[in-house]
């Protein structure tokens, strides 16, 4: 069997390390050069190809060993302080560091990422039906294409076109298809997420979304703005932040609140894993 | 010496990084800056200002339509009539083809080499074959007439030189690849463009505006700003600050106020595809007429999605139970479907005054409709056309062509007996870039020399395609003199 051999368990544990770290131990993540895996067998003058050979061995033989479990795979490239590092760099930034993975890369959500951020961010899940059955976020779709409703495949609700519309601005495409490799922010996706009603009807002061829900709640606005940081950025408002928050919502309660989100939604924090 | 990474070549950085990554953190100074030209013989003719291409997904079938062959297998009830002693037209078909017919050139000596859609789609788009070792930095060559037309942008331009249409609804969609992404296409899907812009569901200006204000008192105090990923927030700030001067152009709802009169004259509510011909046609001429700077807009003719409406391959002329199914259509339906909206589209573009003084829009626009390959001259046992490369038609409008030309001829077995013009070779799809590239006064022998790859970019490909050949480096000027 193929799946024996251990350059099915190096390709494997490098096209996941590539998906969550964003460089590849070798790179292009499709372009392996069998013989230049080895820095023991390298030819003489040839240079090795990953840039930790042994981390990717190591990675493969523990993916072997582990029977090929991807979710085993995961936890321990995640679980490493390499993965848990901040993309800020204290101190100069040197290109040299590069293969050493010495600070997280940022990349750019992809379109199910993006479209399930919203909707937990703002508390206000979707309402998609597949086979029957409902689900509240994009990613439990077997397909998002399916969001494309194209020959009754898929799932349905209101908001399927606008926020297949987005998707689409992210590159989602047919699973059958080679996973896109853009990882760049273009204007479209701008325009898609300042104007789309799946981001306007989230942040909406009226309804069950988490900003209605906050004005209701009696909580004071350092409270509020807290929680509407934590809930889309993952992280406290700083000092600064609190005081232009809280003087948008003082100008305009309802609207400022509503106008704090839809700016953290569109920010460069909220649109990049970092 | 240590090379900061901002000061990488962008061969460097993409080698480091790999495309994906460099290319969303390479500043403007790492994109190809490096162009040569390699012919003084070429002459770009500028004889257009803008230009549509029309990519009729699935491969419209020759015989039926653009290089009419009476055969066993030719329906009865076509209704031949003459455009001019070379171009028979079934008045079926295209009950408007007086509309549109008139007015055209074609060349039905075309050959492809790829004979899955796939393929031809890359090549149609990106302007030459596909090639998986560099496919990562081939722009569309839309792209490359997006950079080339910069410098003559004005100001008051807000959209992207490069527009598509319902290109979403094809599975090839080709980016900006090595070059700078604000060359990328801005590609509107006619299914949902109304839902996301268009409505009242959205954010209305005033909104926006509010918003905008928030967004912009908060990035200001945002420790983002001030952290190593500033050179990535600045990226993300020119963009939103783009998005937002786009979305407050009224020019941008201008583009998509369109009343029912115009879609029915141009065929929407009789189609009942995902993406509709007819609403992409007046996106193309309303980008047109706003003048927002979108020059070269691809409408592609998608219907609904998986191979394109024209890939007839079973019941070509199937009615009722024998229609095709799914995103097939009989060409009694996708002919009729087409042709309302391009007689549509070329009457108004005709009518509508050009930039210049006493010359119309369509005379500074030159429509290009383009298709993958041909179809089998024999009908296969299901009724159908199969793919077919050997020869094929495709069709020039306005922008300087001459009405009324043919180029190429083709015997009843459709085997090319005349290329029809000055070169031994078949034109390829590789001329059909340099015939545009030409018309909008873009020198189409240059070529990219510090391409991440390192091997040079030519803006037309004449690199032999599947034999010892080169291709020719030459527009088909025929059509123009």
């Amino acid at each position: 069997m193929v799946t024996t051999h251990i350059q099915f368990a190096r390709a494997t544990v490098n096209f996941v390390w590539q998906r969550l770290m964003v460089i590849g131990l070798v790179e292009p993540y499709d372009g392996f050069d069998l013989l230049r895996l080895d820095p023991k067998k390298i030819p003489a003058g040839w240079t090795v190809q990953p840039a930790n050979p042994e981390l990717l061995q190591a990675l493969a033989e523990d993916f072997r060993a582990s029977n090929y479990s991807i979710h085993h795979l995961i936890k321990s490239i995640m679980k490493s302080s390499a993965y848990q590092l901040s993309t800020s760099f204290p101190g100069q930034w040197k290109d040299a560091y590069i293969p050493y993975y010495a600070r997280r890369f940022a990349r750019v959500l992809n379109a199910v990422e993006i479209a399930d951020v919203i909707a937990q961010a703002t508390d206000t899940p979707y309402a998609l039906v597949q086979n029957g059955k409902k689900l509240t976020q994009v990613k439990q779709l077997t397909d998002p294409f399916n969001l494309a409703n194209r020959g009754g495949r898929g799932a349905s609700d209101g908001e399927q076109k606008p926020l297949y519309a987005m998707m689409q601005a992210y590159f989602v495409q047919e699973r059958n298809l080679p996973p896109p490799e853009k990882n760049v922010a273009t204007p479209v996706q701008a325009m898609v997420l300042m104007s789309s009603p799946v981001v306007a009807k989230r942040v909406s002061p009226e309804g069950t979304t988490r900003v209605a829900n906050l004005l209701r709640s009696g909580k004071s606005d350092d409270e509020i703005v807290a929680e509407l940081f934590l809930a889309t950025l993952s992280r406290q408002p700083t000092s600064e932040e609190v005081e232009v928050a809280k003087r948008l919502i003082a100008e305009d309660r309802k609207g400022g609140a509503e106008s704090v989100q839809w700016a953290l939604l569109n920010s460069v924090e909220s649109l990049l894993n970092h | 010496m240590r090379k900061d990474i901002w000061n990488l070549s962008r061969r460097e950085l993409l080698k480091a990084l790999g495309i994906g990554l460099g290319a969303s953190i390479a500043d403007s100074a790492a994109w190809p800056k490096k162009f040569q030209a390699q012919s003084s013989k070429v002459t770009p003719r500028k004889s257009a200002r803008n230009v549509i291409v029309i990519q009729n997904c699935g491969a419209m079938s020759p015989p039926e339509a653009l290089d009419f062959h009476e055969s066993k297998w030719t329906a009865k009830d076509l209704d031949i009539q003459m455009v001019n002693a070379d171009f028979p037209i079934s008045k079926t078909l295209f009950p408007n083809y007086q509309k549109w017919a008139p007015k055209v050139s074609l060349v039905r000596s075309m050959a492809e080499n790829g004979l899955v859609h796939f393929a031809a789609w890359y090549h149609t788009i990106a302007g030459r074959a596909l090639n998986a070792a560099i496919v990562k930095e081939i722009p569309a060559f839309g792209s490359i007439i997006a950079m080339e037309l910069e410098k003559e942008r004005r100001e008051t331009d807000t959209f992207p030189a490069f527009l598509s249409i319902d290109m979403w609804n094809i599975r090839c969609q080709v980016g900006s690849g090595m070059l700078h992404p604000r060359f990328s296409r801005l590609d509107i899907n006619t299914s949902n463009i109304f839902d996301t812009f268009g409505s009242e569901g959205g954010d209305s200006q005033a909104a926006l505006a509010k918003h905008w204000e928030a967004y912009n008192r908060l990035s200001e105090v945002s420790p983002a700003g001030r952290s190593p990923m500033g050179d990535r927030a600045e990226e993300y700030g020119a963009h939103y600050q783009y998005a937002y001067q786009l979305l407050m152009d009224p020019r941008f709802k201008k583009m998509l106020a369109l009343t029912d009169a115009e879609k029915k004259r141009y065929g929407v509510d009789k189609d009942p595809g995902a993406a509709k011909i007819g609403l992409a046609m007046l996106i193309a001429r309303n980008a047109l007429v706003v003048d927002a700077g979108a020059r070269f807009i691809w409408v592609t003719n998608s219907y609904n999605g998986d191979n394109g409406s024209f890939d007839n391959h079973n019941n070509l002329f199937g009615r009722g139970a024998l229609a095709p199914k799914g995103p097939q259509l009989s060409m009694y339906e996708s002919a009729p479907r087409l042709d309302r909206a391009l007689g549509s589209l070329i009457e108004d573009l005709s009518t509508m005054p050009g930039k210049q003084p006493g010359k119309t829009m369509l005379d500074e626009t030159l429509v290009v409709m383009v298709h993958e390959f041909g179809r089998t001259p024999w009908m296969n046992s299901v009724e159908g056309r199969d793919h077919y490369g050997l020869c094929y038609t495709d069709m020039y409008i306005g922008g300087g062509v001459k009405p009324g030309r043919v180029l190429g001829k083709t015997d009843n077995n459709i085997k090319v007996i005349d290329n029809g013009w000055a070169h031994k070779e078949q034109p390829m799809k590789d001329h059909v870039v340099s015939t545009i590239y030409s018309a909008l006064g873009i020198d189409y022998s240059k070529k990219i020399v510090d391409t991440p790859s390192g091997r040079a970019y030519e803006y037309q490909q004449t690199a032999p395609l599947g034999g010892p050949a080169f291709i020719p480096r030459t527009a088909i000027d025929e059509l123009f003199v």
